[in-house]
């Protein structure tokens, strides 16, 4: 025991001294010059010493020059030195080996006058030289990212642009297909409007009728036989005692070189002259062209117009459906299913409008995303509401008949 | 044989003279002209015999270092200064920096 403390004592000691020797030793330019001429061991061991006070393990003696050269980087047993310290006899200099950085040529030592000064200014702009790279890379990919971020935002607000454009198209097209509806409008007139829209777009030019034309059609049924077009709605203004025939119907009249063009038509039905008068009007509501009269023939079996005119007293308005063509075909396919949904619906808002066909087409239409979705439904929902209107008509004329 | 004559001067506190100055040159030229009797060595030698002396001179000046509290650095150093230096006369130690 007693000689492990006199062996830490002494070594304590050592250490004390060596400190003392290496504390304040230091040498300058001129000295530098001598150590290394002198070629001696002694000079190795004090510029080594100079490097353990300065204590940086990048540093060390190039024992076969005497120069204090600092290593750039270490391959297996080969350390490379990256600069020397050199010096004349009145100030140190680097010597900066290729391939390191350039910056370091520009250090000026003139100012130290010792070697340790001199090491820790190099070692210090190399730090400073170091973290100022490091700071310029982390600027750069600042710069990068905040340039990457710029540029996600711009493509962020082009897709968030497109997207907005669906959106709005989709909007669009969504509001015309399903919410065209204007505030107050049911959701039949919503789609009667829609219809009509839709014929206002097809070209008039392709609808042509085969043969005849309308006014022909409406002689034939306002004399003898008083033939009945299919699906073709006629509503009693009970306030004039008209008969109009819907828009979307009879405004697509054909004009004198057998094309349809839109006009107003009305049929209005003089019960005490028994005279049918069609007249036609232009969208401003103006009287386009002569009336024409017709007369029906005393002797004609009585026709359902006038039949329904007829009972109009005894059938509550509106609950009643007038005409019904049968004669007329239209080329155009889309126009001929336009029409008839278009009449069907205007069935259904004339005649059901109290018995909750209303409901009933609202629930399809909010079961739904696509107007053309509902036509089959509405379809088959007025065929049979034809069905039963057909059979009041066909009963209310039975009784008439069995009544006269 | 050649007798110099130098001999090392007493009562000179050789630790003081050497860290009086920061030049360690200057030091070594006051240890030369103070520490040994080399300026009257030279007075009564011959001229051809100077360079004898001064190596000599030379030598003692090393063995008052090696024998100086001194690190073994500073000492190694001071030596190369002794080594390296001419020796200059006393009037003109003052004014050599």
């Amino acid at each position: 025991m007693f000689k492990d403390l006199l062996n830490s004592a002494r070594s304590n000691f050592e250490a004390h001294q060596r400190a003392e020797e290496i504390r304040h030793l230091d040498i300058d330019p001129e000295e530098y010059v001598m150590l290394r001429d002198d070629k001696s061991p002694m000079a190795v061991e004090l510029l080594k010493a100079v490097l353990e006070k300065l204590n940086l393990p990048k540093w060390e003696v190039d024992e076969g020059t005497s120069r204090i050269v600092r290593i750039s980087e270490v391959q297996g047993s080969r350390k490379n030195w990256s600069l020397a310290l050199t010096s004349d006899t009145r100030r140190f200099h680097l010597k900066i080996y290729r391939d390191f950085d350039a910056d370091l040529e520009e250090i000026d030592l003139v100012a130290c006058r010792g070697i340790c000064a001199a090491i820790n200014f190099v070692e210090t702009t190399i730090q400073e030289l170091h973290e100022r790279r490091i700071r310029e890379a982390e600027i750069r990919r600042i710069a990068l990212i905040k340039e990457e971020i710029r540029r996600k935002k711009e493509e962020f607000a082009k897709i968030q642009a497109k997207v907005e454009h669906v959106n709005k198209t989709f909007l669009s097209i969504y509001a015309k297909e399903l919410n065209s509806f204007k505030l107050g409008e049911t959701i039949i007139e919503s789609a009667i409007r829609y219809i009509s829209d839709k014929v206002d777009t097809l070209p008039h030019a392709e609808i042509l009728l085969p043969a005849g034309n309308l006014q022909n059609t409406l002689i034939q049924f306002a004399g003898e036989q008083f033939k009945i077009i299919d699906n073709v709605p006629c509503k009693l203004d009970e306030a004039t005692g008209a008969i109009r025939i819907s828009n979307s119907f009879i405004k697509y009249c054909v004009n004198a070189k057998n094309h349809i063009e839109p006009k107003c038509g009305e049929l209005k039905f003089n019960e005490e002259t028994k005279e049918l008068v069609i007249s036609f009007k232009d969208s401003n509501g103006i009287q386009v062209g002569p009336q024409k009269v017709y007369r029906e023939p005393a002797s004609s079996r009585e026709p359902i117009l006038s039949f329904s005119l007829r009972q109009k007293s005894s059938i509550p308005s509106p609950h009643h459906i007038g005409i019904q063509a049968r004669t007329i075909e239209l080329v155009s396919d889309p126009l001929q299913e336009i029409t008839n949904i278009s009449a069907k619906v205007e069935q259904i808002d004339a005649s059901m409008r109290d018995e909750g066909a209303k409901v009933s087409v609202l629930s399809i239409y909010l079961e739904t995303s696509s107007f053309r979705d509902i036509i089959a439904p509405i379809n088959n929902l007025l065929s049979s509401i034809a069905e039963n209107v057909s059979l009041i008509a066909w009963n209310s004329k039975n009784s008439a008949g069995e009544a006269e | 044989m050649f007798e110099s004559g130098l001999k090392y001067i007493d009562g000179i506190n050789i630790d003081a003279m050497l860290f009086s100055n920061p030049k360690k040159a200057v030091v070594i030229n006051e240890l030369r002209h103070n520490a040994i009797n080399y300026d009257e060595a030279i007075a009564k030698a011959k001229q051809y015999d100077y360079p004898l002396i001064t190596e000599e001179a030379r030598e003692m000046v090393d063995r008052l270092i090696d024998d100086s509290s001194l690190t073994k650095y500073e000492k190694y150093i001071f030596k190369l200064h002794n080594k390296k230096w001419n020796f200059y006369k006393k009037s003109s130690i003052n004014s050599r920096g």
